[in-house]
């Protein structure tokens, strides 16, 4: 009993462990590749539909993506890293603006922005702190959509995707009863009311400069309960990676193989891996 | 030593420690000034979303998604129906033998929710299917819509438009978009 506690407590201690130098600004650049990855992974999905459709511009975006994934982590080439970033995305948005993905949307606002920061951008306090803002009022705009649209508050959303979502979004079904197009139970209200306090405080705490290291893992569980829920790892991955950089603790090994997991997972899909399995 | 302790002990995650080189003590003014009208920019556009949104005008996925997960992704499909003169009366057209990826992508894929159609988007599904061209249509866009009383989602018409011919050089069209009566009449030059 005692090596095992021993165990999880030196585990417990390297991932608590304050880290500095030159390790830390690598495992910052590793974030950000970590960021790029998940747009490749998210792009991977249109290769097919820009070949047939003769895009090429969208191929060689793709491909920038890609390039800007290696090119971002490594200390000489990060700016270059980001900027093709910039470029590739851009391509992207002057041809799909209207129906771009939400994800690529986010990396939009947070990553080009490192540009502004200079060569050794993971240094910038101001970077962090506009990253800490911008996932803050995310957050809070997030919520202040789910209050308007009322469908959380009074459950039915949950309640309608316990009987109508895929295999994870029905997965509070089980809380309420047999009749539940009649109207939400409590347990349902009860889940949506948590969902937009959740993203309230969150929003809040970030916009406060909360930097403890609980609420960041706090924040990773509870991306990873949503993520599950809603079968979509990888904006979830996305969230993290950028979380590790406003944290300063950056995309730790630990991190950095639950991400790949999950990016990994994301691919095929929860949905499809569980009922491959069933 | 427990790890709330250990979390409690350490130093703040967010200034570098001492054994980095030292960062500049302010940051240059004009990077303040950009991030602070990026950030400024960014509030803009949520606050816009967000009124869109409550005036049902976007889809609440998309430009952003911020109201994503509020509602079921509303899947905006388009319909054609074919006068049928035996019948006299329309019929619609089995999926799969009319396209309609140049008139959906004309129209934004509907993200625009309330957005009227208009010629150039028309002209579009005529240009992709030859075989419509020159005969009385009527385009329906429907999307999948919320009901939280009983909890329920149907997919509803939201826009709708009829089309007619002057000759096979000219069309003429109305229809309603989210209750909103449109028209317009265009030119046509087959391309094939």
């Amino acid at each position: 009993m005692s090596v095992q506690a021993g165990r999880v407590g030196a585990f417990l201690d390297g991932v608590a462990a304050p880290l500095a130098g030159e390790r830390l600004d690598l495992l910052l650049r590793l974030a950000m590749s970590m960021a790029v990855l998940t747009v490749v992974f998210e792009t991977l999905l249109d290769i097919e539909g820009n070949l047939r459709t003769g895009r090429y511009h969208l191929l060689a975006a793709a491909a920038g993506f890609v390039l800007a994934v290696p090119l971002t982590f490594l200390e000489r080439t990060s700016r270059i890293g980001l900027a093709l970033f910039a470029v590739s995305i851009a391509v992207y948005i002057a041809e799909k603006w209207a129906v771009y993905h939400n994800h690529g949307w986010l990396t939009l606002w947070t990553i080009p922005a490192a540009l502004l920061f200079g060569a050794r951008w993971w240094r910038s306090g101001l970077y962090r702190w506009y990253l800490r803002a911008t996932l803050g009022i995310v957050m809070l705009a997030a919520c202040a959509q789910k209050l308007l649209a009322g469908s959380y508050l009074d459950g039915t959303y949950i309640t309608f995707l316990s009987l109508n979502g895929s295999n994870t979004e029905q997965m509070f079904g089980f809380l309420c009863g047999a009749d539940q197009a009649a109207g939400s139970c409590g347990w349902h209200r009860f889940l949506g009311s948590f969902i937009v306090a959740w993203q309230a405080a969150v929003g809040v705490l970030l916009l406060a400069g909360v930097r403890h290291l609980l609420f960041l893992f706090v924040e990773i569980g509870f991306l990873l309960g949503a993520g599950v829920f809603a079968d979509e790892m990888n904006f979830q991955v996305l969230n993290i990676a950028l979380l590790s950089i406003v944290f300063n603790y950056g995309m730790r090994p630990w991190l950095c193989a639950l991400c790949l997991v999950l990016l990994a997972v994301d691919a095929y899909s929860i949905s499809a891996l569980v009922a491959h399995a069933l | 030593m427990p790890f709330e302790t250990i979390s409690n002990a350490l130093p703040v995650p967010g200034e570098a420690p001492s054994s980095r080189p030292a960062a500049p003590s302010r940051p240059a003014r004009w990077r303040t000034v950009a991030v602070g009208l990026v950030l400024g920019l960014h509030l803009g556009w949520l606050g816009t979303h967000l009124w869109l949104v409550s005036e049902e005008r976007i889809n609440p996925w998309k430009l952003g998604g911020y109201g994503m997960y509020t509602v079921p992704f509303p899947a905006p499909l388009t319909h054609v129906y074919l006068f049928d003169t035996a019948a006299r009366g329309w019929a619609e057209l089995e999926r799969g033998t009319f396209n309609s990826y140049a008139f959906d992508s004309a129209n934004h894929d509907f993200v625009f929710r309330c957005r009227p159609l208009g010629a150039a988007a028309l002209t579009a599904f005529l240009d992709e299917n030859p075989h419509l061209r020159f005969r009385p249509l009527t385009l329906v866009v429907s999307e999948v819509q919320f009901s939280r009383a009983p909890v329920a989602a149907e997919r509803m018409p939201v826009i709708t438009a009829q089309l007619a011919w002057g000759g096979r050089s000219k069309f003429a069209f109305r229809g309603e978009a989210c209750g909103t009566s449109f028209a317009g009449e265009s030119d046509y030059l087959a391309p094939f």
